[in-house]
């Protein structure tokens, strides 16, 4: 029984390493697929200081920040969709899969760390228990 | 005569164009409002965020921010709940998770540990979806703030959306409430489509091994350092929902996770559902986008399930006959607590009455919730990388 714990502590182990290197490794790949710094700008987040939380009812102040695009009079965002041409698409499409294999991949990593660390949790118990 | 404008204002407001649009949010509040009350779906969240909906569509409603004549500002209490608890820090979908925490019980997940893997799988959906959507044309941060849908969990879903800036907020809360009541529905219909009427049949004894103090205790720190060290930003959701089950394992703190589960849960459920209607004003609401959301959310749903039971499937292939696992069960991997796994129960008694799948199923479903909130970490993790 102790020999399968160890195994186990063993197993655990090993996925960890490999759980760590696949985050890194996405990591760096997501760095180096964006253009762009949008990384550390949305990861960290701007401080959301005092002026994060002053209203700002100003219409204008929310074209300004941005949000024209949710304004009545643009509602021809779905016919842009539409229009985009499959080229476009695409560029999104591949960026979705990438972020659809990391997913699934670190999910499943993460639950498989969590399985071993319950199942030998488990075993341990029960080993206790026959010992008394 | 001008200062009497005060009395029409707001008829005028409605007359101008595009206000025909608040209309149609009244028409949307009393649907959801019909649909909590009537066909019993979410009421605790879907009537506070139909009254919501009519509230803040009401021509100059004073619900929300307005600028006076003379320029003076009025902020509304709805606007100010939205900018407080939902965008300076994602504080109520996250504080539910505590309350959540505290309402779940863990055994039969810790019991039967291969059920975990359910919650992985059926997590499928949000990503298949994510694609689906940017074929259609959404760009990558709505697209994945629709695909989050699919982790079927209303603060999950609307924490990420929020976060990545999705236009869709209130479409991507309505739909992830709506379809989480619809799952008696939904998954039915999923789960026929990909297994024979034997598959359904299959029975799982249940021989439950004792969960000790000491595991059920340690599952809620582990799961959170695990994730918090292969996903940071599912922290916050995995941490809370953690916290509030430790609250309940501990067998210390009686009082306190009583509360969390209902008084405490309670109030947040109430002030999300009123508050998440800020997001429903009629010029972001009433949009085609939004009923492509609706689709794209009932078709997370039904890949989330379809995922699950073909992972079951898959994993049947290399089991020995006699410990076979019931596909069904795959199907409760995603995170509608505990309405899936009842599904599933009910399915499998109406396949075989002696058929009791409820506690594997149970299982499953917990399962799903930590791999939801995993998911909802993760797309944060990923996607802002990705956005050029």
């Amino acid at each position: 029984m102790r020999n399968n714990i160890l195994k186990k502590l063993a197993l655990f182990c090993a996925v960890l390493m490999i759980a760590l290197f696949v985050c890194s490794f996405s990591a760096l790949a997501a760095e180096s697929v964006s253009d762009t710094d949008t990384t550390s700008a949305v990861l960290t987040k701007e401080p959301r200081g005092d002026d994060s939380l002053l209203i700002a009812p100003n219409p204008n102040a929310e074209e300004e920040s941005g949000e024209a695009a949710l304004s009545p009079t643009d509602n021809d965002g779905f016919k842009e969709m539409l229009s985009k041409s499959m080229d476009e698409k695409m560029v999104t499409v591949k960026k979705t899969l990438t972020v659809m294999g990391w997913g699934m991949a670190t999910i499943f990593i993460v639950v498989i760390i969590i399985y071993i660390v319950v199942a030998t949790l488990t075993a341990v118990t029960k080993e206790k228990k026959k010992e008394e | 005569m001008e200062f009497f404008e005060f009395l029409t204002g707001g008829i005028s407001e409605f007359l101008e164009p595009g206000g025909w649009k608040m209309a149609v949010m009244w028409v949307v509040g009393a649907l959801l409002i019909w649909l909590a009350i009537k066909k019993d779906m979410e009421p605790a969240l879907l009537l506070p965020m139909g009254f919501g909906a009519i509230l803040i569509n009401i021509p100059l409603s004073g619900a929300i921010d307005q600028t006076l004549a003379g320029g003076l500002e009025m902020h509304g209490i709805i606007d100010w709940l939205f900018e407080v608890g939902i965008e300076a820090s994602e504080a109520m979908p996250l504080l539910l998770f505590i309350g959540i925490g505290a309402m779940i019980d863990f055994g039969p997940l810790l019991s039967n540990p291969k059920m975990l893997l359910f919650g992985g799988a059926a997590q499928f959906g949000i990503f298949a979806t994510i694609t689906a959507a940017a074929l259609i044309g959404f760009d990558l941060k709505d697209a994945a703030s629709t695909g989050i849908i699919g982790a079927a969990d209303g603060p999950t879903s609307i924490m990420v959306s929020q976060v990545l800036g999705s236009k869709y907020v209130g479409a991507i809360a309505v739909a992830a409430y709506s379809y989480m009541a619809l799952v008696p529905i939904i998954q039915p219909v999923a789960i026929k489509a990909v297994t024979t009427k034997k598959e359904r049949m299959i029975r799982m004894p249940y021989n439950p091994s004792s969960v000790s103090k000491n595991t059920r205790i340690l599952f809620p720190i582990l799961v959170t350092l695990i994730a918090g060290l292969v996903s940071s930003l599912s922290v916050s959701l995995v941490g809370c929902l953690m916290f509030g089950n430790l609250i309940r394992e501990s067998g210390k703190l009686d009082s306190l996770s009583q509360t969390a589960s209902t008084t405490f849960a309670n109030i947040i459920t109430l002030l999300l559902g009123i508050t998440i209607s800020a997001s429903m004003k009629a010029e972001n609401f009433v949009r085609i986008e939004t009923l492509v959301i609706m689709a794209l959310g009932l078709l997370a749903f039904i890949f989330d399930t379809m995922a699950g039971v073909l992972f079951a499937k898959f994993l049947n292939i290399f089991l020995p006959k006699g410990k076979k696992i019931n596909p069904m069960v795959g199907g409760a991997g995603i995170s509608a607590f505990p309405m899936s796994a009842r599904v599933i129960q009910k399915m499998a008694l109406k396949e075989d009455n002696q058929n009791h799948l409820l506690m594997h199923a149970v299982g499953a479903n917990v399962a799903g919730q930590i791999g939801s909130v995993i998911a909802g970490g993760i797309i944060l993790e990923l996607v802002p990388g990705l956005i050029g």
